[in-house]
């Protein structure tokens, strides 16, 4: 046996009591003889014993934890407990700042849009804070900005969530939902809905006054990007115009754009009052449908999520500085995107990279938030920072993955009475947690597989589900589902109300 | 049958300094008076599983307990004592006096009869006399 698995080798206290206690004790002829449950010199030895143990822990945790594998929980610590694991993870936020000078990631709150739609005349000024409403999923919001009205009418409202986004709170509402409740006082004749945007809020890259508004009634999912080829007003400007995931941009003078490549989007530059309105290398990010979500909320690093941060710090070390002695990449290691992403823009949970297959010098970086995608002005953003880094031969693409809904079915799972309502909440939890990539077990990556039988030991495990068939399938199939490449897996409403549950 | 009730360190609440050992009805007296002197689960604290029915007399100074909860006492010593493999029969009588607990305990063992008496007037502190 090495020496580290001696250090990482926790004996239990019946070992310490039969090798290290008792003998002791046999040796200095101790005289004792009732040795039952009670007796002085028998409490004496398991006290010692279990002292023994926890010193044994104690050294096991601290030669762990100078190992990234453990500390950040790439591996497990062998022949440990999962209390024993766990301690070991709680260093790695400090492993992180110590060693690598890197701070672990703190969990947001999610923020969205409410409309409060008034269907009387009274009016109403309520300070910021002082409404609470509830989802049907149970999740509960506070108002983070006034709501006045002055009487009949809707007026939006941000509201922010409860509490952080954890392995409890997902917040994962879904825009349009039914049924939203006022928890603090009622207001009589005041509605709740959270309807989405048919287009997100139009993302700037870049100065100038000039603005381009989308209108008409997109049918699929589309990202449009309109960069600013010269300088100039609407007319004499010229733009490229391009639709993500389509084909060839549209090169031309700034104008008017009418079902822009056949989404039913319209795309309407306007001056603004600037001359020129449109600055080149300014490029407009378009996206639709929106969102009631204004900042999508995120749970705090884990210790895996931190380590590859820590050991993507290494690859770093040989980038060019500037004059301030920041880093700049000059055609950086995947990892290294990953780590100038993540350290970045909080708002990044997820971030792939990876060479294009098709174009020469195209690094393709897809990023995400916590089972969801993120808002094209955070992606514009990225995408900014990334072009300005102006490395020599990579040319960085920033975009959201493809989304793939998965929808659960035909599954019965037997529950006890007592703990039904409960156990579909928690059980919905885990599986949205697995959905959205942040399971703390199993990490779900883009393009990946969604393991069948991992989702069904979750709800096998919830407490009160007693048994679970093997009927489940997922998007009707009742195997294991891949994921296309650079797929993200999404999901809607409550995933395990579609299934069967039986009472007993 | 036992003959003797075996030999451990003199100690119900505190370990002696010097260390001395009991024997006999003394070291069978020091073992039931730890019976009612410490907390039920106490032992799990120190990884001792073994069955033990305990109970901590001391969570009683103070109380003003009427004939009912006195029974009650009793009762609940009864049964902690009795779990002692080696007590045969036993009874307690427990007396309140100015927030200050007595308890005589007498009976018979597998080595022969028992008695002694606990007073307990502080919140730590705890003594037991030994009557035979």
């Amino acid at each position: 046996m090495s020496v580290l698995d001696e250090l990482l080798a926790v004996p239990t206290q019946a070992e310490v009591l039969d090798t290290e206690v008792l003998p002791e004790l046999r040796a200095n002829q101790i005289r004792t003889t009732d040795w039952a449950a009670g007796s002085v010199t028998r409490a004496d030895a398991y006290t010692a014993a279990k002292l023994r143990v926890l010193s044994r822990e104690t050294i096991a945790t601290v030669a762990a934890i100078g190992f990234g594998d453990y500390v950040f929980g790439f591996v497990p610590l062998p022949n440990a407990t999962e209390a024993e694991q766990a301690d070991i993870l709680l260093w790695a936020p400090i492993v992180a700042k110590q060693v690598y000078n890197i701070d672990a990631i703190e969990a947001t709150y999610t923020y969205r849009n409410i409309t409060l739609t008034n269907a009387t005349a009274t009016p109403y000024n309520v300070l910021a804070g002082d409404i609470v409403i509830r989802f049907p999923s149970g999740d509960r919001y506070v108002s983070d900005a006034d709501y006045v009205s002055a009487g009949i009418g809707a007026v939006i409202v941000s509201f922010r969530s409860e509490f952080v986004v954890d392995a409890t709170h997902a917040y994962s509402d879904a825009s349009g939902t039914a049924g939203i409740e006022f928890v603090t006082s009622q207001y009589t004749g005041v509605t709740l809905t959270n309807p989405a945007p048919t287009f997100s809020d139009v993302a700037q890259v870049g100065p100038g006054l000039g603005l381009v508004t989308p209108t008409g009634a997109p049918g699929a999912p589309n990202t449009i990007v309109a960069t600013i080829l010269t300088n100039g007003n609407v007319g004499a400007g010229t733009w490229s115009v391009q639709l993500l995931g389509g084909g060839a941009p549209t090169v031309g003078a700034i104008g008017v754009l009418a079902n822009f490549a056949g989404t039913g989007v319209t795309l309407t530059p306007a001056n603004n009052g600037g001359s020129p309105a449109f600055m080149a290398g300014t490029f407009y990010t378009i996206a639709n449908p929106g969102s009631d979500v204004t900042s999508a909320g995120r749970s705090a690093e884990l210790p895996q999520e931190i380590g590859l941060r820590c050991r993507a710090v290494f690859p770093q070390i040989a980038f060019t500085r500037d004059a301030l002695g920041n880093a700049l990449p000059i055609s950086p290691t995947a990892t290294a995107y990953q780590a100038l992403v993540l350290a970045g823009f909080t708002g990044v949970k997820i971030c792939n990279v990876s060479n294009s297959t098709t174009i020469n010098n195209v690094v393709n970086v897809t990023i995400a938030g916590q089972g969801a995608l993120l808002a094209a002005d955070l992606i514009a953003q990225v995408q900014a920072y990334l072009d300005s880094l102006d490395m020599l031969t990579d040319r960085p693409v920033v975009a959201s993955p493809a989304t793939q809904a998965i929808a659960l079915a035909a599954a019965t799972i037997t529950v006890r009475s007592g703990q039904a309502a409960a156990a579909k909440i928690e059980a919905q939890r885990r599986v949205v947690l697995y959905l959205g990539g942040v399971d703390p077990i199993s990490l779900l990556p883009f393009g990946g597989l969604v393991d069948r039988s991992y989702i069904l030991s979750l709800i096998r495990s919830t407490p009160g589900v007693t048994h679970v068939d093997d009927a489940l399938t997922i998007n009707t199939f009742a195997t294991d589902y891949q994921l296309a490449a650079s797929t993200m897996a999404t999901y809607t409403g409550d995933q395990v109300a579609a299934l069967t549950w039986v009472t007993v | 049958m036992a003959t003797d009730y075996g030999v451990d360190v003199n100690a119900v609440t505190d370990r002696p300094d010097p260390e001395t050992l009991a024997s006999g009805a003394l070291n069978l007296a020091n073992r039931l008076a730890r019976r009612v002197l410490t907390s039920n689960g106490a032992l799990l604290a120190i990884g001792d599983d073994a069955p033990y029915q305990s109970l901590n007399l001391r969570d009683y100074l103070g109380a003003r307990p009427t004939a009912s909860d006195i029974e009650v006492l009793n009762d609940a010593m009864l049964q902690c004592l009795s779990a002692d493999d080696e007590v045969e029969t036993v009874s307690t009588s427990a007396t309140f006096a100015f927030g200050a607990l007595s308890v005589a305990i007498r009976g018979t063992g597998a080595a022969g009869p028992f008695a002694f008496v606990i007073s307990i007037d502080a919140v730590t502190g705890a003594r037991i006399q030994a009557l035979q």
